[in-house]
């Protein structure tokens, strides 16, 4: 099937300089610890938190609707300290996920209501079902599937996945696109 | 728990990215989505990842939570086991190591006891750990003893079995070989005697060898131990205490029954495979050494040789279901012009069929031939300003899409008239799509495949 069209009501969007298209509905908490690179979506309702700790998305990375950007707390010899959130680029993060992972490699796939654990590091091309709950300090190697609670290894993508995200991520924030984007306050 | 990875398997096709499962491309006996195809360019042909046609060779190991090369003789010698990382036997996640400190009594002076480092595991998911067991802690991380397996000389002595086995095989082809040369040597004469000689040695050595190997201790189904009385009682199973049946099957060497019998186990290691053409043996996939790398050396992968074709959007059924609108879309992923032309496919009745969809109707095919131009690299899909909303056929039922090495069509079904006995079944279609592609001496050649195409949602 051919990628479906989002209608997003222009009223409800802002564009940056960068062309990066934040619902007004998200919450974006310390904006001057969040870096979005250029051309991400941040639908309604998501919050990113970076009053805790730098959050990083790299360009065309899909953060849908209620998803949660939470940077998590590493114990250290001298007490504790947040590490900070880098996502890659062309990540396409679905609905109601929660993501408290240190890294996030570019052309990765996170289906709905998934919860990433506190450090996780998902490498790239590696892609995480929905429902999955990722245990803390996971490494999820590339072009690996992970799904279950906890997730566990359940089988490899396909080869092309990486032209098959870029398609997907790009493809997405074209159908995004309302005539006067941005204009309307 | 072999169920249940199933369904996880078909949730990722179905997954927004993937509904990869509504159009597959024939290739010998099975129907597969075109990205678990390959393509190899010096066959000119299909080539399913499983298939016999398709020889897997494992380039290198690593450990799936460091992602580190480990060199091949160590992997074999550590039996594919991570060196450092342990999985959790109440779930399968990775263990992290815990520091802690205890105090020992320091017999010179009492009142100054010394401090010694320990090191303990535990899940981070379901918070299990190794004192948990009673596993005495361990002096520095990672070095925990592996548990025992009982069955070990039973293994030692089968795989010592197998070796001889197959060394004996091995051997006796060779004789047979041999015979043949002393044959055809006599024949012709003129053979050294040294050859006649060894290959007649040979031949007495593997006579010799008798392979001997005892029966295992097996039992048949009625000798099986009734089931334990607290099974029966009313108390019934203490649930605390035993193990799921998904906890036994993720150790199949011991199978622990009580909680307190599960014991860690080492990561299993993941490796990096190339794949290769047993027909041309070209080499199809070649993955970079690096673990981390998503890179590929090699990358003959379906999707970059063969028209894609999708379904545009849901097709829109008569109320009766007999009939639908269908808009296919067809893609040129190379970077030359391509022809192609869909023809009506022609059922073929065989034992095989059945591990195909089956066909629930007709569809009404464009008849001529079409050109779509090639992919353009430089375009990016940034640039393309029409979206991909609100798109109407022209007369001659084409669809003008934003993306120029794309073409659609508009189709109609025809359902067969033979509704299941399942109101609700799939509807499945067929066709052949026949396009040129350049061969290796740069020729253009027709090849075709049959498509099969899932048009109800
Ligand atoms: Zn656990
Ligand atoms: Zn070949």
């Amino acid at each position: 099937m051919e990628i479906r069209v989002e209608n997003c009501d222009r009223k409800h969007f802002l564009e940056t300089t960068t062309r990066n298209r934040v619902s007004k509905m998200a919450g974006l908490f310390g904006s001057q610890n969040i870096v979005l690179s250029g051309k991400v979506f941040v639908g309604p309702t998501c919050v990113i938190r970076g009053d805790l700790a730098h959050v990083r998305v790299g360009k065309y990375s899909m953060i849908r609707d209620g998803t949660i950007l939470r940077p998590s707390l590493k114990h250290f010899n001298k007490g504790v300290a947040f590490v900070p959130l880098t996502i890659g680029e062309h990540c396409l993060i679905e609905e109601n996920v929660v993501v408290s992972a240190a890294q996030i490699g570019s052309f990765v796939n996170i289906g709905k209501n998934a919860v990433i654990g506190k450090r996780a590091v998902i490498k790239e091309c590696a892609v995480i079902l929905p429902d999955a709950v990722l245990a803390p300090d996971t490494v999820v190697p590339p072009f690996a599937i992970f799904g279950g609670a906890p997730a566990r290894p359940v089988g490899k993508v396909p080869d092309n996945h990486q032209e098959a995200i870029t398609e997907l991520t790009t493809t997405f924030y074209q159908n995004t696109k309302v005539e006067d984007f941005g204009k309307g306050k | 728990m072999k169920g249940k990875d199933i369904t996880a398997k078909k949730r990722f096709e179905k997954c927004t990215l993937y509904d990869v499962e509504r159009v597959l491309y024939k290739n010998g006996s099975v129907a597969k989505p075109l990205c678990r195809l390959l393509y190899c360019r010096f066959c000119n042909d299909l080539r399913y990842y499983n298939s016999d046609l398709i020889q897997v060779e494992v380039d290198s190991h690593y450990c799936m939570h460091a992602l580190d090369n480990v060199p091949t003789t160590e992997a074999i010698m550590k039996k594919n086991r991570s060196r450092s990382y342990w999985q959790c036997p109440a779930c399968p996640s990775v263990l992290t190591q815990k520091q802690s400190w205890v105090i020992e009594e320091n017999p010179e002076k009492p009142e100054e006891p010394f401090q010694r480092k320990t090191h303990y595991m535990q899940c981070p998911f379901c918070h299990w750990s190794t004192r948990d067991l009673g596993i005495p802690d361990a002096p520095t991380a990672g070095s925990w003893p592996e548990k025992e397996n009982l069955n070990q000389s039973r293994i030692n002595e089968l795989y010592e079995y197998t070796k001889q086995l197959s060394l004996q095989q091995a051997s006796l082809s060779k004789s047979k070989a041999s015979r043949k040369i002393t044959k055809v040597a006599g024949k012709i004469g003129g053979f050294s005697p040294m050859l006649l000689n060894y290959s007649m040695r040979d031949d007495g050595s593997a006579k010799k060898k008798p392979i001997e190997l005892d029966n295992p201790k097996t039992r048949t189904l009625e000798e099986l131990d009734d089931l334990p009385e607290e099974y029966l009682s009313e108390d019934g199973l203490d649930f605390w205490k035993t193990t799921s049946l998904k906890q036994r099957f993720d150790q199949p060497e011991y199978q622990p029954e009580l909680t307190k019998d599960l014991y860690p186990r080492r990561l299993t290691m993941g490796v990096k495979r190339s794949l290769r053409c047993r027909q041309c043996d070209h080499n199809l996939l070649k993955p970079e050494f690096s673990p981390s790398s998503i890179k590929f050396k090699m990358h003959l992968i379906a999707t970059s040789f063969i028209p894609e074709i999708r379904l545009f959007k849901p097709s829109a059924f008569s109320t009766d279901s007999l009939s639908a609108n269908v808009f296919l879309t067809v893609t040129n992923p190379t970077h030359s012009p391509m022809n192609i032309i869909l023809l009506p496919f022609c059922e073929e009745e065989n034992e095989e069929s059945y591990r195909f969809p089956k066909i629930t109707g007709k569809i009404m095919l464009p008849a001529d031939s079409y050109e779509i131009p090639a992919k353009d690299t430089l375009l990016d899909y940034s640039c393309l300003t029409k979206t991909t909303e609100n798109l109407q056929p022209s007369e001659d039922g084409k669809i003008v899409l934003p993306q120029p090495n794309k073409i659609a069509f508009n189709c109609t079904y025809q359902s067969d008239g033979v509704e299941s006995s399942e109101g609700a079944a799939d509807k499945w279609v067929a066709l052949r799509i026949k396009h040129d592609t350049l061969d290796q001496k740069q020729q253009s050649i027709w090849i075709s495949h049959v498509v099969f195409i899932k048009i109800s949602s």
